[in-house]
């Protein structure tokens, strides 16, 4: 029969639509329900009592609340690379076509073979595998940790990419609301009608809270009815953003807090690629002046022996199928209870039609109310249950027996304090209702600006639920400055919430009752940690992993406290507790990552003849964000180095064109600037004539290089400095703190001009024939004109203005030409057009690091943070006359000394060797270990000019040791070479190329 | 002349960073700002009051104040409000555009008060606009755009430099009160097609 | 995070990027010209390295009110002082680094002059 459990229609909620009919399936049987229904009240509907197995024991077990609390009923949702593990079904929306199965058992669910563990559980205490999987340590890596591997976890991951997508979001608002039940609704009105800008978010799929679960009054109606009149009433204005299935995670700092919503969860695969494949969730960031915590209460359980079959509910869940979804969770239910709040679902059911079995109160006092058909039995409790795949009878402590197929369980009301802990805040005991609240405000670190209202500060009674929420609004929006007129406070009967500290049925040692479903920790566990020491709550957390799994303990952190607080002769407050921290349902990865997946990880820059180096078959390399051309590929050419030799060989012949500008480049101007550089540069720009650039070394404080490049100054105030590719932005920054924090009487003013310039170095014999042909007549740029280091203001082309600078990387006469961005693509092909003639070649990073090794010039691998000025062989550029960064620190004797390494080249004393980068020097004929190892190899590249293998790297006085040969070591190559130290300019070393 | 080779045959085309994008979605319209030249201007702190006055000869506008912009009917001028000691000067005049002599245009008005750099060619600009054009930006953008009574709000003639998806953007809001959003963005040029991404992802999340 | 820039009203730290103890803006004056090939070890430059050892190396590390340096790199490019309690996070105080630098110079000119 379908939906058997299904209450009559007469008898409908109006939370489920009768006429939608929604078909899904469960483990591979097609079942039925409706429009408005979780997957948790279909099931139940369709008798399905036996959802899950559990994690340790692999016990049988159905579904226990109707929230995000649910410990037991966890799923896979959907399948192939869409299934999600974990689900919750309790608060999954049924839609058309939804696919679950159920996770942790092998074998079908009812005959799951995994079982034996629950025989087995003697041995699977508290502690199991920490004393189990000791030794032998050899054991270790081939039979205990796949093993563990095998048994860990749940559900389990596609092992596929997340096809989803997912996004983030910034809002803003003057108050927050957390949880819209009734002090969340009430805060909303009063705080939107003061005019304060609100939020009010909420994890269900409809905003109410327990008053869609209840039958309530307020002002004198149904209490869904006015959620339902007050959520039409906020939706209309405009100050006012609903956010219904929209979880808040966290707390964090200066009223910022994260929450998950979910958009596309609820909707069938074929709705969501309807509605255009939006973001399945949205992670927004929400920016508060306050926030009110009005989320509510979680229903309490009572531990007992066999408390954990399927058919023993939280008694608030079971009204809650009931009154929302018309679902009968048991044909003939039992209700436990020690407070006067479980009695609501035995004279709901009733109203509902449901027969109740009977009420068992712990209490021994005068029954709180008639309940019709039931039995009542007060000063009872459970002392066990029957029924191996779902409940069958339960047996009272005074030695009945009842046959029931549900089990009501009510052990009071928690507070949902979590996020008011976020900040480390502890919460207190509150003897009234026996449980925790959050700490007052002010004291006991509440997050700031929050404020919390209704259950989760306690007030359990709806009246006085309503009343914080209106107080707390009110009074917020006027801190604020909103105070326009409010509505009246809403109003409803007080009921009664008397209750009592019953946590627990003692029991004989043998016999378990369950406190964390999901983990599988009994009481048993519990008594066992302190027994073995574990008396500090947060000890006894991690011994027995109690409150640690998805749940966090929603349901059994006070009851466990209070079993720990029996064994220590404690009161509950003195156990303490552990502390919250977010996320405070779980959230995939996915979530957190947004759109950063894959290529979306980081922008990508692209430089100015990107698209022609592309059409001519370029190899990029990612350097930082930038995509640079690395090499050209010809026709013919099957191996990178045939390319790259090409591109150098053709460059030292005639001319090649490179793009170089990623290189950073800061406008500096200002009266002081020439003064400002002086003392950023360890050696002089002040001196600099107009027109002309020169090499700057930069060093930090400590004495160490941080940068180099070339600053051209363009006029009496005005300077323009290039930094490496990859310390653009951080070169900025040190420039604006020198600017602002050490020297702020300074006339001087930056400005990147990175991104203004497309800038390409013209570099081989025929560099300045090629420019020739482009640049302006009247632009004299002969030798003589234009010597090496100048630079200027040129047109090109007829009238367009660029700038020309005569600075080599390569060794060549070379020259670098920037004209504004806009022109890089058509100045690339012209400059490619106009050098045709002489055999142009264009080339990428590869042959750009070749030539200026065969220069030795250093790079990124020389200047690498921990090498200085003397290193490098330019120790005497550290001009002493004037104040400079790391002027004084980069005298330390030690950086100074001696035998300090210096940067020298190197050749394999047999030509036919190929050099790498990394191997160690070691003196000829010692040993290769850390005692004599005398430098480093920085960098290493085949010569096509030499034919053969060079290197540059720093080696002990290098300098004064022309000529030797010593050992390049690399161990983790194997492989050791005899080199021979030479000078590091291995190709014109006088410079004469550079000048003609 | 010493340039016997010289051939003015060769010309360089220019191109937007956006190739001219213009686009209209679901109550959004999205299209690259293009003929409008950018200058970068540097306040000496003792010519402050010099710069403002030829300013106001000039353009009959104010220095605006940090986050702020004020505007000039003159060129269709804006001065962005981006730094205490740095002012983007934005105008659109076909001319100087097409010549780059964006930075001795505004000199000829400023004379020597400020120091200045040409940043047109180092942006990509797009405007933004329409009813849902809020819905789109709130999915990367921190700043608050939705109208409020707080003075710190980003309302009309609020320019400000901010983060989005790990771009920098520059930010303004263009239309007055109460009518339809407006907005302009620069993002660096070279990272132009991640930033154009950025947005089109965010339009088509929302619409 | 949430910084409230004294220019711009309060912005997310996102924006930022963090430093350390505002100590650095106090860089030790210049020991003053040398002659190539001065011995390093005279007393001038002893005392000027020791100067910049304390400089660059030692930094406080309260638990509690601190001033720390955070440059608004995604927004104005300004350097600010920000006094943060580094166990709650509450920030005190906001301060353009450079007022605090030319107050700094200005308390310690007056300084000197009294001397």
């Amino acid at each position: 029969m379908s939906q058997q459990n299904r209450l009559n229609k007469d008898k409908s909620s109006g939370f489920i639509d009768r006429d939608k009919t929604i078909h899904f399936n469960f483990n591979g049987e097609q079942f039925e329900g409706y429009q408005g229904d979780t997957l948790a009240s279909a099931l139940l509907a369709n008798d399905q009592k036996l959802v899950a197995r559990s994690f340790k024991y692999h016990r049988p077990r159905g579904i226990f609340t109707a929230g995000s609390e649910e410990p037991n009923a966890l799923m896979h949702l959907r399948t192939g690379a869409y299934q999600e593990p974990n689900v919750r079904a309790t608060v999954a929306e049924l839609f058309e076509g939804l696919e679950a199965r159920s996770q942790n058992h092998r074998g079908s669910l009812k005959h799951d073979l995994m079982a034996i563990n629950d025989f087995l559980s003697p041995f699977l205490t508290a502690g199991f595998y920490y004393k189990t999987f000791m030794w032998p340590k050899a054991f270790w890596e081939k039979l205990y940790e796949p093993i563990i591997r095998q048994s860990a976890g749940l559900g389990e991951l596609s092992g596929q990419e997340d096809p989803d997508k997912y996004d983030k979001g910034f809002l803003h608002c003057d108050i927050l609301i957390i949880g819209a039940g009734p002090s969340g609704l009430a805060a909303a009105l009063a705080a939107a009608q003061a005019g304060s800008r609100v939020i009010l978010a909420d994890e269900d799929f409809v905003m109410g809270g327990r008053l869609n679960n209840e039958t309530y009054q307020v002002n004198e109606m149904h209490g869904a009815a006015w959620a339902k009149a007050t959520l039409a009433e906020l939706a209309s204005m405009d100050n006012v953003r609903l956010m219904k299935r929209t979880t808040v995670l966290g707390a964090y700092d200066h009223g910022i807090y994260s929450a998950l919503e979910r958009k596309t969860d609820h909707l069938s695969a074929s709705d969501i690629a309807y509605n255009g494949n939006k973001p399945r969730q949205v992670l927004w960031r929400i920016y508060s002046k306050r926030a009110i915590l009005s989320a509510g209460s979680t229903e309490r359980p009572i531990a007992f022996p066999n408390n954990d079959r399927p058919g023993v509910m939280l008694a608030g869940a079971v009204r809650t199928y009931a009154n929302r979804y018309d679902v009968a969770v048991g044909q003939n239910v039992s209700i436990f209870t020690n407070n006067d709040d479980g009695w609501r679902t035995a004279s709901d059911l009733v109203a509902k039609g449901v027969t109740v079995q009977a009420v068992i109160d712990s209490r021994d006092i005068h029954p709180v109310a008639e309940i019709a058909g039931a039995s009542i039995e007060m000063g009872a409790h459970v002392i066990d249950t029957k029924g191996r795949h779902a409940l069958q009878s339960i047996q009272l402590s005074n030695g009945k027996t009842y046959d029931t197929d549900c089990l009501a369980v009510s052990g009071g009301w928690n507070p949902n304090v979590q996020l008011s802990c976020h900040h480390r805040g502890r919460p207190q005991w509150n003897e009234d209702i026996l449980s925790f609240v959050p700490s007052g405000d002010g004291s006991g670190g509440l997050p700031p600006e929050m404020h919390i209202a209704g259950a989760a500060n306690g007030h359990l009674d709806l009246s006085s639920a309503l009343s914080s929420g209106y107080e707390l609004a009110k009074s917020l929006s006027k801190e604020l400055g909103n105070a326009s007129k409010v509505g009246g406070c809403p109003k409803a009967e007080s009921e009664s919430i008397a209750n009592s500290a019953f946590w627990f049925v003692k029991t004989d040692t043998k016999s378990r009752s369950w406190l964390d479903f999901q983990n599988d920790v009994t009481t048993k566990d519990v008594r066992l940690a302190q027994q073995e020491g574990f008396t500090a709550v947060e000890h006894v957390k991690r011994y027995t992993t109690l409150g640690m799994a998805t749940d966090q303990g929603k349901t059994s952190n006070i009851p466990a406290m209070a079993v720990m607080a029996d064994n220590e002769g404690k009161t509950i407050p003195e156990v303490g507790t552990t502390i919250f921290r977010p996320p405070y349902t779980p959230v995939s990865i996915a979530a957190y990552a947004g759109r950063s997946r894959g290529k979306e990880f980081r922008p990508t820059r692209l430089t100015p003849s990107h698209r022609w180096a592309k059409e001519q078959g370029a190899e990029f390399v990612e350097v930082g964000a930038w995509m640079r051309a690395q090499w050209f590929s010809k026709d013919g050419e099957t191996h990178w180095r045939e390319s790259v030799d090409r591109e150098v060989t053709q460059t030292r012949n005639s001319v090649g064109i490179c793009d170089v500008s990623t290189l950073g480049k800061i406008d500096i101007q200002g009266r002081d600037a020439g003064e400002f550089l002086n003392r950023v540069y360890c050696n002089t720009f002040s001196t600099l004539k107009v027109g002309m650039v020169r090499y700057g070394l930069m060093l930090r404080e400590d004495g160490f290089a941080m940068d180099d490049g070339t600053t051209a100054r363009l006029g009496e105030h005005h300077y323009l400095m290039t930094t490496t590719t990859a310390n653009a932005v951080g070169v900025s920054r040190h420039l604006e703190f020198c600017r602002q924090c050490l020297w702020p009487d300074l006339d001087v003013h930056v400005i990147s001009a990175t991104e203004q310039y497309a800038q390409y170095s013209v570099a081989g014999p025929n560099a300045r024939k090629l420019l020739q042909k482009i640049v302006d007549p009247e632009f004299d740029i002969s030798n003589e004109a234009f010597p090496f280091m100048a630079c200027g203001d040129i047109t090109v082309c007829g009238g367009t203005a660029a700038r020309l600078f005569r600075i080599s990387f390569s060794g060549e006469l070379a020259y670098e030409i920037a004209v504004p961005t806009r022109y890089g693509y058509s100045m690339m092909k012209t400059l490619m057009q106009a050098g045709e003639e002489f055999d142009a070649v264009i080339y990428g990073t590869e042959a750009l690091s070749v030539m200026r090794i065969e220069k030795g010039h250093a790079a990124g691998n020389e200047l690498t943070g921990q090498t200085t000025a003397h290193n490098l062989g330019m120790g005497r550029m550290v001009s002493k006359k004037k104040d400079s960064i790391g002027n004084i620190m980069s005298e330390r004797p030690n950086l100074i000394k001696e035998d300090a390494n210096r940067l020298v080249g190197f050749v394999p004393v047999d030509k036919s060797e190929k050099l790498s980068a990394g191997a160690h020097f070691i003196q000829k004929g010692k040993s290769a270990i850390t005692e004599n190892d005398e430098g480093w190899m920085s960098s290493v590249a085949f010569s096509p000019s030499l034919g053969h293998s060079i290197g540059i790297g720093f080696i002990k006085s290098g300098h004064q040791r022309m000529g030797e040969i010593v050992t390049a070591s690399n161990l983790l190559q194997g492989k050791e070479i005899d080199v021979e130290i030479v000078s590091a300019h291995f190709i014109d070393p006088d410079g004469e190329r550079l000048r003609v | 002349m010493s340039n016997p080779h010289s051939n003015s045959s060769f010309t360089l085309e220019a191109q937007t960073p956006l190739n001219g994008f213009n686009q209209s979605f679901d109550g959004i319209q999205v299209s690259e700002l293009l003929g409008h030249s950018l200058v970068s201007m540097a306040m000496p702190e003792d010519k402050k009051s010099a710069l403002a006055e030829n300013i106001k000869a000039a353009y009959k506008t104010d220095l605006p104040e940090v986050g702020k912009f004020t505007i000039s009917a003159i060129d269709n001028m804006r001065i962005l409000g981006l730094q205490q000691e740095q002012c983007f000067v934005l105008f659109e005049n076909e001319a100087v555009y097409k010549n780059g002599n964006a930075v001795s245009h505004i000199q000829e008005k400023t004379k020597d008060a400020a120091y200045l750099s040409d940043q047109s060619d180092s942006w990509a600009m797009l405007k933004i606009s329409g009813e849902n054009a809020i819905s789109a930006l709130e999915r990367v953008c921190p700043i608050n755009l939705q109208p409020t009574s707080d003075p710190s709000s980003f309302d009309t003639f609020s320019v400000t430099r901010t983060s989005m998806e790990y771009l920098g953007v520059i930010i303004m809001q263009l239309s007055k009160q109460g009518a339809e959003n407006e907005y302009l963005l620069f993002s660096p040029r070279s990272s132009a097609d991640s930033f154009l991404h950025m947005i089109l992802t965010s339009i088509e999340n929302v619409s | 995070m949430i910084i409230n820039h004294p220019l711009l009203g309060p912005r997310d730290s996102s924006e930022f990027v963090y430093l350390g103890d505002a100590c650095l803006i106090n860089r030790p004056a210049w020991v003053g010209e040398r002659t190539e090939g001065e011995d390093v070890n005279d007393a001038k430059t002893a005392e000027a390295l020791q100067q910049y050892h304390d400089y660059v190396h030692l930094r406080q590390n309260n638990a509690g009110e601190h001033k720390e340096l955070w440059y608004h790199e995604q927004g104005d490019r300004s350097w600010l002082v920000v006094t943060r309690n580094t166990i709650t996070h509450e920030i005190y105080n906001v301060e353009l680094a450079k007022d605090v630098a030319l107050a700094n110079k200005t308390a310690r000119a007056t300084q000197g002059g009294k001397k």
